[in-house]
């Protein structure tokens, strides 16, 4: 299990390639939850080769997309497509046209994994089914990604992380007290999905890496969101509770929830979650009365007053700007936060400090942040590379990797098979 | 591998949790249902905190959590003081034979025990480690306290959600912390692979409120793009309109314009013709004369149950769904399909409902055993992995570094 090192010391392991170098996936997925999987994968490393539709996935904005009139090619300005699809490589085959899947095929045999979004069944019809792909490359892994599920009722039903949030139990325990279900403002379904599916892919390759031998895995929104409102289940199963909504309430701490401070919208989140946050609290805010009031010792008794507490917290947060008041309390150990926008997120010094955004010049679009890795490994952030433009990387891919001769890939093109432009059959 | 039962992905690793609450809990637990031996090394006083948050199963405050049991199906503990010489001086023992340490320490604490990135390479070079904290190990904030509460204020989730003139929401399940715990399993994945290619180890610092950011594609894209902002809207959605829920005759109804070609269909099923005139025929359009589409709309939502309207949406291909609560998705027929939910046997509490994992991997039962007791296998750690004597043993017990317990408790 413990192997000789070559890499012994931190600096010396800063150099090392990243985690997933030398892993390549090739990735049919379209919309977010695919596309934010196979960016991560992209992160930790991965050669992740985007495999569009002949006329460009469907977040580019397709070739009607005419929004951003500076560029000749707003199929490549589509800021969503630029966000999401950074870290990949890109190229665009027609999968039903024979040629198409032998290219894809010949793909998957350089490759560790295919990731796909499409709909149940249509993968095997493509002839791009598990049974296939294990036939030329008895290690490849398939990652299938679904709404609900790939097999049972709800097989074939549409799932979009809208719809799903509620399916999956989160509104009914999100709103204000007594008031109606609210959906999360950035619709969890989707990259809660992609991040089980990139665990669940990596574990597959991992084991095929040792064995030799892929397997098929899968996930849905559904599942993967259930996953987490599991405890919610539990609960009721075992002890008949409906769990509802409690706004930013806590049932065991108090205070615990969002104040008011100056300007339009600012706020603070802060939780006390032990006696000694309660009394810098105190002080912090001007009323050590509170600290020394026998009623105050516990959660409940805090609670009980809860008027008392709100108005002593309110008056100290109103007057001062969110940043200022997270810094006071934090200095004194109390755990608070600024509630941030993402204008907020991009002038914060602690991202800031950690490079989590990072300016990446892309051709068709300009310079602009995204969002950089989601981890720091071995003390330094993985570089990004900007989204693909449409069938970038054909020529390398095709060439390069596949090793296709220039007159075989012009064929391809020419047939709109492997097109180098967006392109769409005369309907 | 286990005799007489199929191997699984991660046997034989080895997993070390210097965690608690939800987090890192998270990644432990997918690790130990798929093969690994997972190690928490829990304080003798009271152990993870989620243990004391409850609900509670039954009037035991400190086995029958129902987060703490959800969290840490699969794995072992041992109730090891850390804060201690002695105690660290044992983990560190651990280590040495450890694959993958998943760790949250601020980073004060994690210099202090020479448990941060430079002592870990330095000392351990093959060991893969997660740190998973709410900033991060790093930078101004490093040593900032964070609970789910403010890691989803901090991250830029929370002033998303709720409505408009109102105060800002959390959402009633950790999904910050979900969302953590999971890239943390991906990532900790990603440096076995690495390990089996070079043998190296791996040091991810993994920051909760930057998982939460890294969500925000889509606002992000917003502003970058276009310059707009992105406000909490309620019910409504930058996406798209309808594209939210909506009362119906038996509580919500999920009713969305997705997929986008197939909003005709709702005039056919609701009857109502008019909703696939021109001026409901784009989002755009949908969002300008979206008081009189809801003129349409409402009434015939409110004639008929959720249920049937999801089925008769879906049925007509569009994405439609409805709010359903805890005994809802129990009885979902999806997940009843999957065996989704499901019951572990516990030595104490007898049956308990759990669920299974969030993917499946072909051919892999994931291994389901009950979350231990606290300080279930510390006298296992200490005899039968560390090999310490009884004299040893008794030493560390006698000051309270560690402690066994029999079957009747400590």
């Amino acid at each position: 299990m413990v192997k000789t090192t070559t890499i012994p010391t931190s600096e010396a392991r800063t150099t090392a390639p990243l985690p997933l170098a030398g892993v390549r996936v090739v990735d049919l997925t379209r919309a977010w939850a695919g596309p934010s999987c196979t960016a991560f994968l992209g992160e930790l490393g991965a050669d992740v080769i985007k495999v569009e539709a002949p006329e460009g996935e469907s977040l580019r904005g397709g070739l009607r997309s005419a929004a951003r009139g500076e560029t000749p090619r707003p199929f490549n300005a589509s800021a969503t497509f630029n966000i999401i699809n950074r870290n990949k490589r890109g190229m665009a085959v027609d999968l039903s046209a024979p040629e198409g899947r032998e290219v894809m095929l010949r793909l998957v045999a350089e490759s560790d994994c295919v990731v796909e979004n499409f709909r149940p069944g249509v993968i095997e019809r493509l002839g791009l089914g598990f049974e296939s792909l294990r036939e030329v490359n008895p290690r490849i892994v398939l990652a299938s990604n679904g709404g609900y599920g790939h097999a049972g009722p709800y097989a074939g039903y549409r799932g979009y992380g809208v719809a799903i949030e509620p399916m999956s139990g989160l509104f009914s325990v999100t709103g204000y007290e007594g008031d109606r279900p609210q959906r999360s403002g950035v619709d969890h379904p989707d990259p809660q999905a992609g991040l089980s599916m990139a665990t669940a892919l990596l574990i597959a390759i991992f084991v095929a890496r040792r064995t030799g031998r892929g397997r098929h895995v899968k996930t849905s929104l559904l599942r993967a969101m259930a996953a987490c409102f599991a405890p919610r289940v539990i609960e009721h199963l075992a002890l008949g509770t409906a769990p509802t909504r409690h706004g930013n309430e806590s049932d065991r701490l108090f205070p615990h929830g969002v104040y008011r401070c100056a300007g339009e919208d600012q706020w603070v989140a802060l939780a006390v979650v032990d006696d000694g946050q309660w009394d810098a609290l105190c002080e912090i805010v001007g009323r050590p009365d509170l600290a020394r009031d026998e009623r105050m010792r516990t959660a409940e008794g805090r609670r009980a007053q809860r008027n008392l507490v709100d108005e002593a917290i309110t008056a100290w947060t109103a007057i001062r700007p969110k940043r200022e008041a997270e810094a006071a309390l934090q200095q004194r150990g109390v755990t608070a936060a600024a509630v941030q926008s993402v204008a907020d997120l991009l002038a914060d010094e602690q991202l800031e400090s950690r490079q989590f955004f990072r300016t990446i010049d892309h051709a068709d679009w300009g310079a602009h942040a995204h969002i950089g890795s989601r981890v720091q490994l071995d003390g330094k952030r993985p570089p990004v590379r900007p989204a693909p433009m449409f069938a970038e990387h054909t020529d390398e891919i095709l060439g390069g990797l596949l090793d296709l001769p220039p007159e075989e890939i012009d064929r391809l093109d020419e047939r709109h098979i492997v097109p180098r432009e967006p392109w769409r059959a005369e309907r | 591998m286990n005799a007489g039962e199929s191997p699984l992905p991660l046997d034989g690793i080895v997993v070390v949790e210097l965690t608690d609450n939800i987090a890192g809990p998270w990644c432990g637990r997918q690790f130990a249902a798929l093969g690994a031996e997972v190690w928490k090394l829990e304080h003798p006083d009271g152990g993870d905190i989620s243990r004391s948050l409850g609900p509670f199963i039954d009037d035991d405050h400190v086995e029958s959590s129902v987060p703490w049991l959800y969290l840490n199906e699969g794995k072992k503990s041992a109730a090891v003081a850390i804060d201690t010489a002695a105690g660290l001086a044992l983990a560190r023992q651990l280590l040495a034979r450890t694959d993958v340490l998943i760790v949250s320490l601020t980073a004060s604490n994690a210099a202090a025990a020479a448990l941060d990135r430079e002592s870990l390479t330095r000392d351990y070079p093959d060991l893969v480690v997660t740190s998973l904290t709410p900033y991060g190990m790093t930078g101004p904030k490093r040593d900032y306290r964070g609970c789910e509460l403010t890691e989803y204020a901090a991250s830029g989730l929370m002033h998303l959600t709720g409505e408009p003139g109102r105060e800002p929401l959390q959402v009633g399940i950790p999904m910050a912390e979900f969302a953590a715990g999971q890239a943390a399993a991906a990532t900790t994945i990603a440096g076995l692979i690495r390990r089996d290619a070079i043998a190296t180890g791996q040091y991810a610092d993994i920051a909760i409120t930057e998982v939460g950011a890294a969500l925000l594609d889509f606002q992000l894209a917003f502003f970058v793009g276009r310059g707009y902002l992105a406000e909490r809207l309620g019910n409504l959605n930058d996406k798209g309109y309808p594209w939210g829920i909506f009362p119906c005759r038996d509580g919500w109804a999920a009713i969305l314009a997705g997929p986008a070609d197939r909003w005709p269909q709702a005039a056919k099923i609701a009857g109502i013709p008019e909703l696939a005139e021109a001026r409901f025929a784009t989002a755009q359009s949908r969002q300008d004369h979206r008081d009189e589409l809801e003129a349409y709309l409402l009434p015939w939502l409110l004639e008929h149950d959720r249920q049937e309207l999801f089925e008769l949406g879906q049925s007509a291909g569009l994405a439609w769904g409805y709010v359903r609560d805890a005994a809802e998705v129990a009885d979902c027929v999806q997940l009843k399909a999957d065996g989704f939910f499901d019951s572990i046997e516990h030595p104490r509490l007898g049956p308990v409902p759990s669920a299974d994992l969030p993917y499946t991997l072909a051919g892999v039962e994931p291994r389901r055993r009950p979350p231990p007791l606290l300080g279930q296998h510390t006298g296992a750690l200490l005899e039968d992995v560390l090999g310490l004597g009884s004299a040893a043993i008794v030493e560390l017990e006698e000051s309270r570094v560690v402690k066994r317990r029999d079957d009747a408790g400590w």
